[in-house]
């Protein structure tokens, strides 16, 4: 088991080395900061049931809170390396999600997402209007190259990105694959299947709903962090009802069963913005199609596929 | 005032639907054609009707497929159906504002407030508004088909049972919904601008006028699109500065119905007048 | 163990029970019977916590607990069924266990352990896996099981949390008769002394062969509440079933 884990962080650590070209690298580190969004994503919808339209929300203020700070690494005496940022944005998830969150886990079912709504559309428009914090529609920039390094390593050229947003992704994931183990990751699932019973064995779906939000934060903050020294510019673009929206496609479209399934469905959807935009303007056409087609035929998403094939192909 | 007679409209069905400000798009665009080729009047009767039947086919291939599956699904699919309408639209006319304008018949000022000139075509607004709330509230309650689809929102089971068939009442009650939400398009569009961002721009502020009011309430509803009308509008004249923040109340104006929504939330999870717990 | 004090609840102008008074002994098994629509599971959802009553106390081991929230009640010791299978069916049988074990063993919404390590919870969930006999399904989801599999699950929901009273709405309900006398069998077992049984029931076999003591519920009021020797016996009882003699075979069969 370990071994597998072992082989594939290998694998993943040579990858950019396989790739010539700086344009293929770019592509990979914007995937992976997608992936682990949509990952974040998936703690609520796929095991938490909860349909959020706010996700973006905390992408964008974990990555505004950390452009800021890097912004201010350039300042003499600045003692938090670049490589470490990533926490701070998981701070502002968590807390943006504490805060939010109370409002949003008031209610469940249909109320749920016209609530989440709601909030990204407030801090969306205060984005456009709050100029100080958000910058205007070009947002706010940094440097990432400055402030002290971490052991000598500091994040300059994109394959340092890469390993940054590695080291921070297999952390990320090693936890929340720890969390559904937790009790609370349980209930959980609990609640998505149902609530009512839930509360006869003694816990509060509320409260459950909450605590898994703020963890849902907290990730997303932190892949706004990576994302924030990856572009090193935050715009008030990101915390839209649009962006929100992809994720959840990214999530949908991979497959909220499995854990993998929205690191499928990121990849997917960058593949369509980066690559088929390229070609048509109507990637985005093709891709509402696509999630409409797997709403309707495919609710396991490409997951769901990939797993019933691979069932029938070794029951033959 | 003005949003507040077309949210009015699009709070009155049961089934929540995501695509629904698509539709209002839809209405406008469509109606926009139509009388580019034939005048204003024929696009305000056949715009909804053709929203209406678009309607009516969403929810017989779609949301019927994935009924059996739950909220979830028809939630997704409405939002997926959101994007599509939109790119669509996109496709078809472009990515900028199309010249819908008022038609000439109605553009002429009604009488003086307050300095300022209100438009003739804002009563027409209010007037079909009222019509169709009053028109919906009298088959609703009064007749025998209100009857019936009152009862099947709520006990879809029992009244199939029954001998009535439900699916073509769902399909019946979301078609009605929908050509609604042309309609609101129709007269809408030409007030504001029609583009294809209008729908984005709309629904987020549909949505909160709902939970507001309450689920289920559609007095709730228009009390909170009442409510928020009076807000936004007020706020914009008030230019007392906000503490702490450097900007006027009038700069946040566009902010307030979600700060209200977060206020009702905290304070009334229910919603103003809420009958239904989601 | 358990008090019910002048418990009414009405619906808007629909009054469904009215000042109603009860009182289950420790380790008692007590049977609530009487026709369609008295309002049995509605007393069930008011000492559980589903609904609020709008008159009345209801009081467990002396403490109130009226108006309470479900999962408070549940963690002051009261656990209970569903007529209509209510199970988390996406998850597998042992699963369902372990989430309800943690009530007894004190845990809270933990995120800092894995429940594998969690030994008290796992080792609990085992055991009552065993006596519910399901132990061949451990693996499978809930979902999944035959309908008298899932309502042995229900049981085993109500009882993991070592609650201190159970109540347990029909059992048996759809069951063929083996089945029910399987089912009659496990719940003798797993709910001895000192729990406290509080069930409801419409087989008069399962009723007369599990209770000590038997309340009778018509129109939201209790008519009698006595051993199952008179309540057999008595008049009034009969009539309420059946209106006439015939009531009398009707609550001896």
């Amino acid at each position: 088991m370990i071994a597998r884990y072992l082989l594939a962080v290998v694998v993943l650590a040579a990858l950019p080395h396989m790739f010539g070209n700086d344009s293929a690298i770019s592509i990979l580190n914007t995937m992976a900061i997608a992936a682990l969004f949509a990952l974040s994503y998936n703690l609520l919808l796929g095991e938490g049931g909860m349909f959020s339209l706010g996700h973006s929300v905390y992408f964008g203020l974990g990555g505004y809170v950390t452009i800021h700070v890097i912004a201010a690494a350039a300042q003499p005496g600045w003692w938090l390396p670049v490589p470490l940022m990533p926490l701070v944005g998981a701070g502002a998830g968590f807390l943006f999600g504490a805060i939010f969150g109370y409002v949003c886990t008031r209610h469940s079912g249909l109320a749920f997402p016209m609530i989440t709504l709601g909030i990204v559309e407030l801090v969306g428009t205060a984005a456009l209007m709050f100029e100080s914090f958000f910058g205007s529609d070009l947002g706010v920039g940094g440097d990432r190259t400055l402030g002290p390094a971490l052991f000598g390593f500091k994040v300059k050229t994109r394959i340092d990105v890469y390993y940054c947003i590695l080291a921070w992704g297999i952390i990320a994931v090693a936890l929340m694959r720890f969390y559904i183990r937790t009790p609370l990751g349980r209930l959980t699932n609990a609640v998505r299947d149902n609530p009512e019973r839930s509360s006869f064995i003694g816990f509060n779906p509320r409260r459950v709903r909450y605590l898994t939000f703020i963890v849902a934060a907290t990730f997303a903050g932190l892949a706004g962090a990576l994302s924030a020294i990856n572009v090193e510019r935050m715009t008030p673009d990101n915390i839209t009802l649009f962006a929100s929206g992809m994720v959840l496609l990214m999530a949908y479209v991979g497959g909220i069963n499995h854990f993998w399934g929205p690191v499928l469905g990121a990849a997917v959807l960058q593949f369509a913005s980066s690559v088929l935009s390229d070609y048509t303007e109507l990637w985005l056409l093709y891709v509402g199609l696509f999630f409409i087609a797997i709403v309707l035929w495919a609710p396991g998403g490409i997951a769901g596929m990939l797993a019933a094939s691979w069932r029938w192909a070794f029951a033959k | 005032m003005l949003s507040s007679g077309l949210t009015l409209i699009f709070s009155m069905m049961g089934v929540l639907n995501f695509a629904h400000a698509s539709l209002y798009m839809l209405g406008a665009y469509i109606a926009y054609q139509i009388s580019v080729w034939f005048g204003f009047w024929p696009a305000l009767l056949v715009a909804p009707l053709a929203i209406g039947v678009l309607g009516a086919l969403i929810e017989r291939y779609g949301l019927r497929a994935v009924h059996s599956r739950g909220h979830l699904a028809e939630l997704l699919l409405t939002f997926g159906l959101a994007y599509v309408i939109s790119e669509v639209v996109k496709l078809v006319w472009g990515n900028l504002n199309v010249p819908y304008d008022v038609p000439s018949a109605l553009s002429f000022s009604l009488f003086e407030l307050q300095g300022q000139a209100f438009p003739a075509y804002r009563a027409f607004m209010a007037v079909v508004s009222i019509a169709v709330f009053a028109g919906l509230w009298l088959m609703l309650k009064r007749t025998r088909i209100g009857l019936i689809v009152q009862a099947s929102l709520t006990h879809p089971a029992m009244v199939s049972h029954l001998g009535h068939n439900t699916p073509r009442v769902f399909m019946l009650v979301f078609a009605v919904g929908s050509a609604l939400a042309g309609l609101a398009g129709v007269i809408g569009g030409n007030y504001l601008v029609t583009e294809p961002g209008m729908a984005e721009s709309l629904g987020a502020i549909i949505f909160v006028v709902v939970v507001v009011g309450g689920l289920g309430s559609l007095s709730g509803a228009l009390l909170a699109s009442v409510l928020i009308g009076i807000v936004q509008n007020g706020a914009t004249l008030v230019d007392v500065p906000v503490p702490l923040t450097g900007v006027t109340v009038a700069h946040i104006a566009p902010l307030l119905p979600y700060i209200l929504l977060v206020v009702v939330m905290i304070v009334r999870p229910r919603g103003l007048l809420g009958t239904r717990n989601a | 163990m358990l008090e019910l004090v002048g418990v009414a609840k009405s619906f808007g102008a629909t009054r469904i029970i009215s000042s109603l008074n009860l009182s289950i002994g420790r380790g008692e098994r007590h049977a609530i019977i009487g026709p369609n629509g008295a309002g049995k599971s509605t007393l069930l959802h008011l000492v559980s916590g589903l609904l609020k009553p709008t008159a009345g106390t209801i009081r467990l081991k002396g403490a109130p607990i009226t108006g309470r929230a479900p999962h408070e009640i549940c963690r002051a010791g009261v656990a209970r069924s569903f007529q209509i299978t209510n199970l988390f069916h996406r998850m597998s049988v042992i699963e369902n266990l372990r989430c309800a074990a943690m009530c007894v063993s004190g845990y809270r919404y933990v995120w800092w352990r894995s429940m594998a390590k969690m030994d008290a919870v796992n080792a609990r969930a085992d055991l009552v896996l065993g006596q519910i006999g399901l132990a061949a399904r451990r693996e499978h989801l809930a979902g999944e099981l035959a309908y008298a599999e899932q309502r042995a699950l229900e049981l085993g929901l109500a009882i993991v949390g070592d609650p201190a009273v159970i109540l347990l709405d029909e059992p048996t309900a759809g069951m063929s008769r083996p089945e029910a006398l399987r089912m009659v069998d496990l719940i003798r077992e797993v709910t001895a002394p000192p729990r406290s049984l509080v069930m409801i029931e419409h087989d008069m076999s399962v009723v007369f062969s599990l209770a000590e003591w038997i309340s009778v519920l018509v129109y939201g009021e209790i008519i009698a509440s006595d051993v199952p020797a008179r309540i057999q016996a008595d008049r009034a009882v009969q009539q309420a079933y059946l209106g006439t003699d015939a009531g009398a075979d009707a609550v001896r069969s």
